[in-house]
């Protein structure tokens, strides 16, 4: 079943806020690497989760950091394919 | 690192290091040459020891018929030399980084040796991939953000590299004895196995002396910190046996990512992690670097 792009975004903030005590939610434009939201052991369950989501391996050789910067780069890097709603 | 004479000549590391560089002397191969290599690998033998498959001990493993065991055995095995030559190119860089380097000269013989014997590893574990199994499974790992200081940092990259080297010996160590494995299989897990209880006798001590080093400049809070810091990391290390791409590239009957999923949250997989993980998490506790014995889930 293919997901949504909201879908995906609120399953990517759900992955992010599961270490983060006190953090209801996450400002699309949040720093993701310098508030240690993300941080480089959770990379490989993001990527994971991404691959799901999409139904798309990610090619990691093409993979930029700034791509992971924020949870709105995230979501245009990944899923600008992704359909509005269902 | 303090050095020898700083450590109230101390020479404890010194005198192991000196018998771990006889041992290298003694023990020296050619790893072109040491193993035979056959033409193909038995397409119906396991690759990868049964009991060490991340299906084992769940449901999904009893459901799984035995070619389907063979062909995730194969996917796994994979996975695992491909994570060993990853892990390897990052702690070459690392060591290389440092070898003569002021605060290593004391170690720098030695260093020369685990340099050698891992490039070695290196070789031979792509080497396996490579002919038998076609291609080396991507790195899914990415480092950065992290930048402690250069004290903590040392500690925390030679801890890394004694922690994912004592979890791989747990695999070599089963795999080097399973008589269901090829042959080849079992002499290169033999082989590792042979050169990394060398290198996990020095992490070890290298380890413990970083961290007396740094436990009398840091505060409890930040003690603390890096103890969750390497639990995550091992963590980390456990959850990348795991594979998603491992359980398409066996054609199991599952979703990929789904399956992982489950695994990693299976009760069974979670005492086995346990287990896996015993001999350094006991270290850790005797030695004060970490405070319990609980990893995060």
């Amino acid at each position: 079943m293919t997901m949504t792009r909201p879908q995906a975004i609120r399953a990517v903030e759900e992955f992010l806020l599961a270490n983060q005590q006190g953090l209801g939610q996450i400002d699309p434009d949040l720093e993701l690497l310098h508030s240690r939201v993300l941080d480089s052991l959770q990379f490989m369950n993001l990527i994971f989760l991404i691959e799901e989501l999409t139904e798309t391996p990610v090619q990691f050789e093409k993979i930029e950091m700034r791509n992971f910067t924020s949870l709105r780069h995230i979501a245009q890097h990944f899923f600008g394919e992704l359909p509005d709603a269902a | 690192m303090a050095t020898s004479a700083e450590r109230g000549g101390d020479n404890r590391l010194q005198t192991l290091l000196s018998k771990l560089c006889d041992k290298s002397r003694d023990t020296i191969y050619d790893v072109h040459t040491v193993f035979d290599w056959p033409d193909q690998l038995p397409p119906d033998r396991y690759l990868m020891s049964e009991t060490l498959l991340s299906v084992y001990g769940t449901g999904f493993g009893a459901d799984l018929d035995h070619a389907q065991k063979v062909a995730l055995s194969r996917a796994e095995s994979l996975n695992f030399y491909s994570l060993n030559i990853h892990g390897i190119r990052d702690l070459l860089t690392e060591v290389l980084r440092r070898i003569y380097s002021p605060n290593y000269v004391e170690i720098s013989e030695y260093l020369h040796h685990f340099v050698d014997e891992e490039n070695k590893h290196m070789w031979m574990f792509a080497h396996l991939c490579t002919r038998y199994l076609g291609e080396i499974y991507p790195d899914k790992r990415l480092a950065f953000g992290e930048q402690p200081s250069p004290k903590v940092n040392d500690f925390v990259v030679f801890a890394r590299i004694q922690l994912f080297e004592e979890l791989v010996d747990y695999y070599n160590t089963q795999m080097a004895q399973d008589e269901s494995l090829p042959q080849l299989l079992r002499d290169i897990n033999r082989v590792h196995h042979v050169d990394e209880s060398r290198h996990i006798g020095f992490g070890r001590e290298l380890v413990a002396a970083l961290h007396h080093d740094i436990r009398r400049t840091l505060g409890t809070s930040e003690l603390a910190e890096l103890e969750s810091y390497l639990k995550r990391y091992l963590v980390a290390c456990v959850q990348s046996l795991y594979n998603p791409n491992a359980y398409c590239d066996a054609h199991l009957p599952y979703n990929a990512y789904e399956l992982r999923r489950r695994l990693l949250n299976d009760p069974v997989r979670l005492q086995m992690h346990a287990d896996m993980l015993r001999r350094p998490m006991s270290f850790y506790m005797r030695h004060g670097i970490f405070e319990s014995e609980g990893l995060p889930a």
